[in-house]
């Protein structure tokens, strides 16, 4: 299990995934493929320039949709919904989507707090959600966000 | 073989209005409808205008949404509304700005400036700016094999009204494949300049969900 290689303010090796919830009005079938609007990766409500994550090495599961479960048992105040995904992507896939140069200067970097699975993608700028949006929309893997919709669990 | 176009804009050239008048009418044309160097005037132009104009002299956020259905587009008007009541819903309080009346006003003023753009919905981000964004079309992509930058398309084009005057823009022709070059380009444009750079990819933008 990889859950060990991560530390807190260190960035998430490349080996592992990251989820993120997206509102249903960002992702869309088109041609029978899920098309991702760059809105699924802009910064939601705070006030700093970042893209929130979750590591999904973090949790144990014995399937992906287990650990979709968690993370969005994690959510804290973000409001899902039932006809809301969550795409997972491969860190080092992020990287190579990125300009080399951005890349080593804003890494994902692993940021427990609530959510003790958080990460985040510093330097938001449009770009940055356009990239991520195509890069989804190419290699994302698609979950329906779990039915029923599980209860937040908050951290002692 | 000379075009009737190319003879009509000779003709304009050389400046002799009431010949050229009489001339442009034998072919059944309004001398009104041609204006220099044969380049037709566009019918809906008046009403533009108009539209142009009651815009900047709107007041709120409903007197905005009014010009904008008026000018053919309700779709975005309706969607927006919508959007708008249920982020509303979604958010706790003071978490979202709303739209900030400047940037409605930009947007509006965009579409309504280049009717021609595909269907793209009305959003805003989190501090209030409204924004527009377009998938780039693979299947399109397959008939444009000389285009260096355009790899096997899928990109996008969003563009993000910051103030009245300025947008915010990101495009990327596609997603990356084992490093083959994609153009992609982002920056800060005036309205004007915008366009000649939507132009170079309108062929190609489609709304999303659409095809």
């Amino acid at each position: 299990m990889a859950r060990n290689e991560l530390k807190a303010g260190h960035p998430v090796p490349d080996s592992h995934h990251v989820a993120r919830y997206c509102y249903p009005c960002t992702v869309k079938d088109q041609g029978g493929r899920k098309v991702v609007s760059h809105r699924a990766f802009e910064r939601r409500g705070d006030r700093t320039a970042d893209v929130s994550l979750s590591v999904m090495e973090h949790f144990e599961g014995e399937s992906d949709s287990d650990v979709i479960y968690k993370v969005c048992q994690q959510r804290g105040h973000l409001q899902v919904r039932e006809n809301g995904h969550y795409v997972k992507l491969n860190v080092g896939l992020i990287g190579s989507e990125r300009y080399e140069r951005d890349r080593r200067r804003f890494p994902i970097v692993f940021s427990p707090g609530k959510n003790p699975a958080h990460a985040t993608l510093y330097s938001c700028g449009l770009m940055v959600s356009v990239e991520l949006a195509t890069l989804a929309t190419q290699k994302g893997q698609f979950f329906c966000v779990p039915d029923p919709i599980p209860d937040v669990v908050f951290p002692d | 073989m000379e075009r009737v176009s190319d003879i009509i804009s000779t003709s304009v050239r050389k400046s002799d209005i009431g010949l050229t008048e009489r001339w442009l009418e034998s072919f059944g044309v309004p001398y009104q409808a041609v204006v220099h160097f044969g380049v037709r005037e566009d019918p809906d132009h008046k009403e533009r205008e108009e539209n142009l104009r009651k815009l900047e002299e709107s007041a709120s956020q409903d007197d905005v949404l009014t010009v904008l259905k008026v000018a053919g587009f309700s779709r975005q008007v309706e969607q927006l509304r919508q959007h708008l009541v249920n982020r509303d819903a979604m958010l706790e309080d003071g978490e979202y700005p709303g739209i900030r009346f400047e940037s409605l006003q930009a947007v509006s003023r965009f579409l309504i400036s280049h009717s021609d753009l595909p269907f793209s919905a009305i959003r805003s981000d989190y501090d209030g700016n409204a924004d527009l964004e377009w998938y780039l079309s693979p299947e399109r992509a397959e008939d444009d094999e000389d285009d260096l930058f355009w790899v096997d398309g899928g990109g996008q084009i969003v563009l993000k009204f910051v103030t009245l005057n300025l947008i915010e823009f990101a495009m990327l022709s596609g997603p990356w494949l084992d490093g083959a070059e994609r153009l992609s380009l982002s920056g800060t444009m005036s309205h004007s300049k915008m366009k000649i750079i939507i132009e170079m990819f309108i062929g190609r933008m489609v709304a999303y969900g659409e095809e």
